[in-house]
């Protein structure tokens, strides 16, 4: 990078820096209740993703400095995720993967039991990765986590920025390719939470890129990416379900697509590797993770049953941006632009598969990305389909890698405009649509920004009635089984340290939500052993992504009370003891009496 | 290995940092030990072994080599679970052994390569100072945006509450039973309570305290009548604050069993 490219480089440095910084206000200012909040939050957004994109697109950038500011996209918009919600993990995966790597800490060994989500024990890279700077260095598994998830993002951008770029032929297409990438509606935090895939990911992105390479490589030669493709693939295998299975998804079709250009099975064909990832599947399912087929197959085919009920008519579609959980409803003009977003990205798809078909049509990984951009706009049908729209986010984040290639290889910059100087700025404004969409289509709109989770009062500080009940849990609560709703199961966990059921397998839910005493209630706490059972009145206690913070005075979401019998029926029980009151959250001790 | 000065020279760093890791005492030091051999060298050394006639071109060899060190982290913990559990000992031995092995594997391949190409050193951005001074600013901004996002801010619309509960405590004598009460306030201001005790069979005690935000306190009261191992003595405990003096109805209400011995 020559000096000018450097010091435009460093200005962008800290205009995202800026962007940075306002996004972290708008978060302080969402938890201390102000109505500025929302707007800060997306300037600083936009002022982060803006001026990069506008650089990308200017053909006098270099190659180095595209990577660079590839990857200054990718951090900048990794630490509006951290800004989020420091310095504590608070969506509902993280908090059961930190769970895993607490166990871990504890226990110096993998495969401890998770009683809230039972498979993720059995795909322990994630876990085991994060524990070794927990164990060395002593860094608290959020320190750890937040280092290491940050890492992998740095890795998915430069994996995907060298991908695009060998396949492209372009650091031009492969930087705003990259852009377009960090718009797809789980970039900016569901990829960014600290999960298995926010490792996996990244991983396979280095796979394709490895594979890739390896086809450029003379034949004699080419058995030295082995290694590293096998190291890889075998990490993304014990690090996340889905992702391995998409690589074998992935790597079928590559072996296919090159078998029909060559009519050859010979290397650079890589239908090995996706035996051996079929292979190393299939011996973890039996040798370790038996669990996953229960764990996958009843979303799946709910999915699946879902889908025929829509669009047989038997089952009305999903509204969109309807949220599972308690969310509250995103404002009218926030729908537009996420709907301006997504057609957007259908009209650069348009550009995009017409310039792909032209210039690549005889190479197999452009015809890959295409057949993946396609996937993209189907699994958005599934969003209608009330359970499908899980399924659907979830493949968006594979398809779009597919997409966002197409539509930077249109290189709409050079289509004819109706002045040249105008291109990049509507090209950008345009881009700045797409990403805000995407954010607001891939999260909750009242989940944006972060809510109080603790609060200063009078120079000191005050604990949310589900953290408060965690502390107390950590410091004076007894040990033993608990049974919770997800939110105050989540932090009884981490931090709280105890073991907690919750959910639907026992169906703790239906019994802390039913306001009588049955008979099967009893069971099945007998059953499991569940002697300490959580009492919790919010309705926003079942929401695993908002129930951890302070109720707020004239917010309706917190109005929202379960009947009181939820509570008061377990008093009913004889010899049970009520341990624990804050007022909306009881603990009762079922063995009471001794 | 000997021969191959950069295969030396990874190595001994890598073994250096990594028992230097674990020596140091604070977190952030040890981290930034740890760091170069967790994060990069490991997967350099692999690429080394691998590529030895014609090395992987930067920035490329960066990146694999970056996604090779997050997949040996992620596998190192199945052989470690194994072999005397994941410790801090074992962690820092289990990479500085990937190292060692990757770098004599190079050292071995490139003996039988003897065209083999010295890997190319990474071109290191030197930017100017005014670039610099930029960078720092930007650096500067994302510091204060880490910071700021983890300082608690006042809401007034935050319900505050107060958390009472209870639990056995051992007393001072043997076979001495007490109760353990405790009083979390989470209320937004400088709160009184009186604090209610009534033993089923036995006396009733009032205590009247004063808590700030965020502060808690316990304290024990012996259970009258003593239990028995027949017959634990229940306890019901309500709290109410000050204010609400005369309301009939308690803030706060707890109840349970003492048992006739308890351990801390």
């Amino acid at each position: 990078m020559d000096r000018v490219r450097a010091n435009r480089f460093a200005v962008s440095m800290l205009v995202a820096g800026g962007g940075v910084f306002l996004c972290s206000l708008g978060n302080a200012l969402s938890r201390g209740g102000s109505g500025l909040a929302m707007t800060a939050y997306i300037l600083g957004l936009l002022t982060i993703g803006l001026p990069i994109f506008y650089r990308l697109l200017d053909g006098e950038a270099g190659d180095r400095e595209r990577l660079a500011l590839a990857c200054l996209l990718g951090v900048a918009l990794y630490l509006v995720k951290v800004v989020h919600d420091a310095p504590s993990f608070t969506f509902t995966d993280e908090l059961i993967h930190s769970f895993n790597v607490e166990q871990i800490r504890e226990h110096s060994h993998l495969f401890h039991h998770n009683p809230v989500l039972k498979v993720t024990p059995y795909y322990p890279g994630l876990e085991g990765a994060t524990s070794a700077l927990v164990k060395i260095s002593g860094l608290s598994t959020y320190t750890a986590g937040v280092i290491l998830v940050g890492v992998a993002r740095l890795t998915l951008i430069g994996g995907l920025f060298l991908l695009f770029e060998r396949i492209g032929g372009s650091a031009r297409t492969a930087g705003v390719a990259v852009a377009i990438y960090a718009t797809n509606f789980n970039f900016l935090f569901w990829g960014a939470q600290f999960s298995y895939e926010s490792l996996a990911l990244p991983l396979l992105a280095i796979v394709l890129l490895m594979l890739v390479e390896r086809e450029r490589t003379p034949a004699t030669v080419m058995g030295e990416w082995a290694a590293p493709l096998i190291v890889a693939i075998a990490a993304i295998v014990i690090t996340h379900h889905l992702t391995s299975y998409a690589l074998i998804v992935i790597l079928v079709a590559v072996s296919l697509l090159l078998w029909w250009f060559a009519r050859d099975w010979a290397p650079p064909n890589p239908w090995p590797y996706a035996l051996l990832t079929f292979i190393l599947v299939v011996c973890w399912l039996a040798v370790v993770a038996g669990e996953t087929f229960s764990y996958l197959s009843n979303p799946l085919s709910e999915a699946v049953e879902a889908l025929a009920n829509t669009i047989s008519g038997e089952s009305a579609p999903r509204g969109l941006f309807q949220d599972n959980g308690a969310a509250g409803p995103t404002p009218i003009g926030a729908r537009a632009v996420a709907l301006i977003g997504v057609a957007l990205l259908a009209v650069g798809w348009i550009f995009g598969i017409r310039a792909t078909w032209k210039r690549y049509r005889d190479r197999p990984w452009p015809l890959l990305f295409m057949l993946a951009s396609l996937g993209f706009f189907l699994a958005l049908g599934l969003r209608l389909a009330p359970a499908a729209w899980e399924t659907g986010n979830r493949a968006g984040e594979f398809f779009f890698v597919g997409l966002a290639f197409v539509i930077a290889a249109a290189g709409m910059w050079e289509l004819r405009w109706p002045s040249r100087r105008a291109a990049p700025w509507m090209l950008t404004a345009a881009f700045g649509f797409v990403f805000i969409g995407g954010v607001i289509s891939g999260w909750p709109w009242d989940a944006q920004l972060a809510k109080p989770l603790k609060v200063s009062a009078e120079g000191k500080t005050i604990s949310s009635p589900p953290l408060a009940l965690a502390e107390w849990a950590k410091e004076e609560g007894p040990e033993g089984n608990y049974a919770a709703a997800t939110a105050d199961a989540n932090l009884l966990m981490v931090p709280g340290g105890r073991t907690v059921t919750t959910g639907k397998n026992p169906d703790v839910e239906d019994m802390l939500t039913n306001p009588t005493l049955e008979p099967w209630q009893l069971r099945m706490l007998r059953k499991n052993d569940l002697r300490y059972v959580v009492t919790d009145r919010r309705e926003i206690a079942g929401d695993g992504l908002q129930g951890y913070f302070f109720p707020l005075i004239g917010d309706e979401r917190f109005d929202k009370l379960l009947f009181p019998g939820v509570a008061t029926k377990f008093s009913k029980v004889p010899g049970a003891a009520r341990i624990y009151d804050n007022g909306l959250i009881s603990v009762y001790d079922l063995g009471g009496r001794p | 290995m000997t021969r191959h000065r950069d295969l030396r020279a990874i190595a001994l760093a890598a073994a250096i940092l990594a028992v230097l890791a674990v020596v140091v005492p604070v977190d952030w030091i040890s981290f930034l030990l740890l760091a170069p051999v967790a994060f990069f060298l490991t997967g350099y050394t692999i690429l080394l072994a691998c590529f030895v006639e014609k090395p992987q071109p930067w920035p490329r060899a960066f990146w694999i080599s970056l996604a090779l060190s997050l997949a040996v982290l992620a596998l190192l913990p199945l052989p470690l679970n194994f072999l005397g559990g994941l410790r801090p000992g074992t962690w820092s031995a289990g990479l500085v052994l990937v190292v060692l092995g990757a770098a004599a594997i190079a050292a071995a391949r490139r003996g039988s390569y003897p065209s083999a190409e010295a890997p190319a050193r990474p071109a290191l951005p030197r930017p100017s100072p005014f670039a610099a001074l930029l960078g720092l600013g930007a650096l500067a901004l994302a510091a204060g945006a880490i910071v700021l996002s983890q300082t608690t801010v006042s809401n007034s619309d935050a319900e505050g509450f107060t958390a009472l509960w209870l639990k056995p405590a051992p007393g001072q004598g043997p076979g001495e039973a007490k109760a353990r009460i405790g009083i979390d306030n989470q209320e937004q201001h400088y709160t009184t309570y009186e604090v209610t005790a009534k033993f089923i069979g036995g006396g009733e005690v009032t205590r009247t305290l004063s808590l700030y935000p965020g502060s808690h306190t316990t304290f024990d009261l012996a259970a009258t009548p003593q239990p028995t191992p027949d017959d634990p003595t229940f306890v019901a405990v309500t709290l109410k604050r000050k204010p609400e003096e005369g309301a009939v109805a308690p803030y706060r209400r707890v109840y349970g069993w003492i048992p006739a011995s308890t351990e801390e």
